[in-house]
């Protein structure tokens, strides 16, 4: 895979929308196309090192494709209930280049695979609904900082690819993330959001991700879904259970002491 | 209820009470590389004994072998003080070990092991995948009630899962670390020409803001390259100044935050070169500044640096000059 030899700093500098007073920066992540875009990249100075193998360009493709089903089979659904099929579809198909979590630091390959790639699925996600009421300038910021990645977490193919690795089971595979899928767009409830951003910011740590899976499990698969508060201090529970070694607790102390509502 | 009034009742614990001692083996090598008793290997260019050097991310696994032993000073007895009356050790205390990495925040799965098999006969191993983990995992060993009770006593834990007494953590470095003369020590190039030097270091009056490194523009085209003998020695050299200003900064200048990246990085980086736990030395940085104590504690730190620099690093001074050496006297 390649990777950018400049660094967040770079593209924060030359970039981003607030940069420059002309509105390139803007038409750049909201009218360009990807092959113009990313000529725009060169232009502006991005340096990229690597190559790029057809196994590797096949699976992009194939993650690209499936983006495109997922749009069109779901386009009266909120986006915001989509995460769990896209990080199937990251993480089933960049596990088929048998990539781990080592990589999960290489921030500026990610972001190269994303900048190169993702342009319109990330204008999709997070600005095309900006973009419709008119505001382009912050449908182009919450584009940069998805498709950047303003911070390393939010870089688009690298979240789902965590959400995947927290909730992928060796055996029941993908189990989990499709319940979790179906639940999300069943319902306009729910506090999915807020279980999303706790497994990608946290530094929850727990053999296998049974945390990140136990706390899925109970709080929207045994009969109820936990709203967005109740997920929240799910994990400030834990997390304030610093004198006890709950990473592989049974599940019964979450369901009685952490995740109660 | 709140989380914010959780009871959690304060209990009598003691620390490093098992030692983890162990060692890892790697498949091909036949070396069994020991855990040394300073609990921080660096497998990263690791020199073997026929004077090959193990570089970890050319294999797929390692395995870690392990040998919990009471530590000096301490019998299996002493367990039975932070328990109930009546409770007996073996029922309801186990030592539980993981190994995990902070970076990918892999976890490996849990081994428990009972408190009369810290004899250091009995060995347990773990396995670990390298596309996993990046850069250091760290092997952690708690002492942990198995099962609750309802009775109270002062002073002593009742809850399931309660952690009684945590182990010394083991670091293993695995990669190349980032952290000299990168995040830690921003470098950065500016024109020095006129002042006829190589070498600056801006900011050290700053209390939070971490000084920067200045290296002369006209340099530039060199020091980014690795294979110039001369450029290596500069900075092999230069790093013991570069890092003691920053210790220097770091205790009597920094009005240090527990929060900053930064100043966490660099408290790690000299807890590991000075042989200082991290907590000791935040608490030298939060004492009066330039006080008796926190110059004679610098003076010390300062000798350990030197000698942790060229012998703890991931460039081993010697073996490099001697390499050096040789090359150029060929």
């Amino acid at each position: 895979m390649k990777s950018f030899k400049n660094n967040n700093e770079f593209f924060l500098n030359t970039l981003h929308p607030d940069v420059g007073e002309h509105t390139e920066n803007v038409n750049a992540f909201n009218i360009y196309t990807q092959d113009k875009f990313n000529t725009y990249l060169k232009k502006l100075g991005a340096d990229e090192i690597g190559t790029v193998t057809e196994k590797e360009m096949s699976v992009i493709e194939k993650i690209k494709e499936q983006i495109e089903k997922l749009k069109k089979e779901n386009q009266n659904v909120d986006k915001d209930r989509l995460e769990f099929d896209l990080a199937i579809i990251f993480h089933s198909n960049l596990k088929k280049l048998n990539w781990g979590r080592w990589l999960l630091d290489d921030y500026n390959m990610w972001r190269w695979l994303s900048m190169n790639y993702f342009l319109k699925e990330v204008l999709w996600r997070r600005g095309e609904e900006k973009k419709k009421k008119g505001l382009v300038a912050e449908s182009a910021k919450a584009t940069y900082d998805h498709l950047v990645g303003k911070r390393t977490r939010d870089i688009f193919p690298r979240r789902y690819f965590i959400i995947g690795e927290r909730l992928f089971d060796s055996e029941k595979k993908y189990e989990l993330l499709q319940k979790l899928s179906t639940l999300s767009k069943e319902s306009r409830s729910g506090g999915f959001g807020n279980l999303i951003s706790n497994m990608v910011d946290t530094k929850l740590l727990s053999p296998k991700d049974y945390v990140s899976k136990s706390f899925s499990e109970i709080l929207f698969t045994e009969g109820k879904l936990a709203d967005d508060k109740e997920v929240l201090r799910a994990f400030v529970r834990y997390n304030s259970y610093k004198k006890r070694l709950l990473n592989m607790a049974n599940k019964d102390i979450y369901r009685n002491e952490i995740c109660i509502g | 209820m709140s989380e914010r009034i959780i009871p959690i009742s304060p209990y009598a614990k003691a620390d490093n009470m098992i030692d983890l001692k162990g060692y890892v083996s790697i498949d091909g090598i036949e070396e069994k590389i020991e855990i040394p008793d300073k609990k921080h290997l660096i497998l990263y260019n690791f020199s073997l004994a026929n004077g090959d050097i193990v570089v970890p991310r050319n294999h797929d696994i390692l395995r870690i072998f392990l040998k919990p032993t009471i530590a000096k000073g301490h019998s299996p007895n002493d367990f039975s003080h932070f328990l109930l009356n009546g409770e007996s050790v073996e029922k309801v205390l186990k030592l539980k070990l993981q190994v995990w990495c902070k970076n990918t925040r892999w976890c490996s799965n849990q081994l428990s092991a009972n408190i009369s098999d810290a004899t250091g006969r009995k060995e347990v191993y773990f396995d670990i995948p390298m596309s996993e983990v990046k850069e250091e995992i760290t092997i952690v060993g708690f002492v942990i009630r198995e099962t609750g009770n309802k009775v109270n006593e002062t002073r002593k834990a009742n809850t399931i899962y309660s952690v009684l007494s945590n182990c010394e953590a083991v670091a293993i470095q695995i990669d190349e670390r980032k952290e000299i003369g990168g995040n830690h020590l921003p470098i950065d190039y500016e024109d020095l020409s006129h002042k006829d030097m190589v070498f600056d270091i801006k900011g050290l009056e700053n209390d939070f803001d971490l000084p920067r490194i200045k290296c002369a523009k006209e340099f530039k085209e060199y020091f980014v390259r690795d294979d110039l003998k001369t450029v290596n020695s500069t900075f092999m050299m230069a790093m013991f100044y570069f890092l003691d200003s920053y210790l220097k900064w770091l205790i009597f200048i920094c009005k240090y935050d527990a929060h900053d990246k930064n100043h966490k990085g660099l408290v790690e980086t000299f807890s590991k070169y000075c042989g200082i736990s991290k907590a000791h030395l935040v608490e030298l940085i939060e004492e009066k500044k330039y006080s008796e104590n926190q110059t004679k504690q610098y003076l010390t730190l300062s000798h350990k640096l030197l000698f942790g620099l060229q012998a703890d690093s991931p460039v081993k001074y010697a073996r490099e000059l001697k390499q050096m050496i040789k090359e150029e006297s060929k």
